[in-house]
């Protein structure tokens, strides 16, 4: 947990630090590394989770699935379709979905404890 | 290197990234509203820009009022002394005249001008029905040669160094942009004028085959002064050589 939250930090500091700035025409881009990144997070957390971590899918997955949606926004520009669209609803939907299986792990663990409570209440203490 | 290390170490390689991107991001767009960048701005923002550009040119109208009625000030000194400067003067009243800084008064035809309103044939650009700057600059050309002393736009008088000119879908002229209808005063002969742009085959029997061209006469018409600032930055007058 400490060293992505590090991670987080150093990344911020270093832009705040770097004088230059994005050209509008190019922060499109910028926000579909921005989506990308946050999918493999979640991705790479909730597979961690079920225990199927993989540091090549999770490194490979992260900028594959960028330079395809860079490429993507490329062809719309060029075809004049808002193709990004496409990618911003891929990447959200993922989204969605992985935090919903973070979200199902953490609440199946809660449940399973406060049954484990709610029995132990109504069992009565032999030794009482 | 076990698992749990690998995780952490990816993730937060990721994580860098996307603090980075982020923080990229926020400045930039932060900063980019301000700079004036149109083609991200809403409606909303374009009309307040617009509101401050036209505040920041009433402002300079004023200014120059300022400066004219000081001008003005200056004229009327002259104006009760000896015959060479009441000759002076009278060079003087002329050459503004020509050069479009009084405004002048007399008879003439006023042009009003604007896009057609049919619709276009199958097969025809739609732009053969809108005006064009050589359909207006035709038409000046005409009253010109017809002896048209005094010609304004939309207000804006045409000077020896106005342009007229598409700019996106309006007209710039002396630097101000204006829109259809088009509305040409011109003073002069006004049946000379007239004849000049009715004559069959003629100009206005051209532009009006597609767009919408009204001409009519006038004992009155007012043509208004070049409201813009006169400074010559490469032209000075050459000395005479005897």
């Amino acid at each position: 947990m400490l060293i992505p939250i590090l991670g987080l930090l150093i990344g911020c500091l270093t832009a705040f630090w770097i004088p230059w700035n994005i050209n509008p025409a190019y922060s499109v881009y910028v926000a579909i590394a921005i989506l990308a990144a946050l999918d493999s997070v979640l991705g790479g957390v909730s597979a961690n989770l079920n225990k199927r971590f993989s540091m090549i899918i999770f490194l490979s997955g992260f900028f594959g699935n960028a330079l395809l949606a860079a490429f993507i926004i490329f062809l719309g520009e060029k075809l004049g379709l808002d193709l990004y669209v496409a990618v911003v609803v891929v990447f959200g939907t993922r989204l969605f979905q992985n935090f919903a299986i973070i979200r199902l792990h953490y609440v199946d663990k809660l449940d399973k404890r406060s049954k484990q409570l709610s029995i132990d209440e109504i069992t009565p203490n032999p030794e009482a | 290197m076990n698992n749990k290390w690998k995780v952490q170490i990816s993730v937060g390689l990721i994580c860098m990234i996307l603090g980075f991107a982020i923080t990229m991001q926020f400045r930039s767009v932060q900063r980019n509203n301000g700079a004036g960048t149109i083609s991200g701005l809403r409606a909303a923002e374009i009309q307040s820009m617009y509101q401050k550009e036209k505040e920041k040119n009433e402002a300079l109208y004023l200014d120059y009022e300022r400066i004219k009625n000081d001008l003005d000030q200056y004229k009327d000194a002259i104006n009760d002394t000896n015959a060479t400067t009441k000759l002076l003067k009278e060079q003087l009243d002329n050459a503004e005249v020509l050069a479009g800084m009084k405004e002048v008064e007399g008879p003439g035809v006023v042009v009003k001008m604007s896009d057609g309103t049919k619709t276009p044939l199958p097969g025809e650009a739609e732009s053969l029905y809108w005006l064009h700057d050589s359909d207006l600059l035709l038409v000046i050309n005409e009253l010109k040669d017809a002896g048209a002393e005094a010609i304004s736009i939309n207000g804006e008088r045409l000077t020896s160094i106005s342009e007229v000119r598409c700019v996106g879908s309006v007209l710039s002229i002396n630097n101000v942009r204006t829109g259809a209808p088009f509305i040409i005063n011109a003073i002069g002969d006004s049946k000379t004028l007239e004849s000049a742009l009715l004559f069959k085959g003629g100009v206005v029997a051209d532009i009006a085959a597609y767009c919408e061209v009204d001409v009519k006469v006038s004992d009155h018409i007012v043509v208004p002064a070049y409201k813009g600032a006169v400074n010559f930055k490469y032209a000075t007058p050459t000395s005479v050589k005897k």
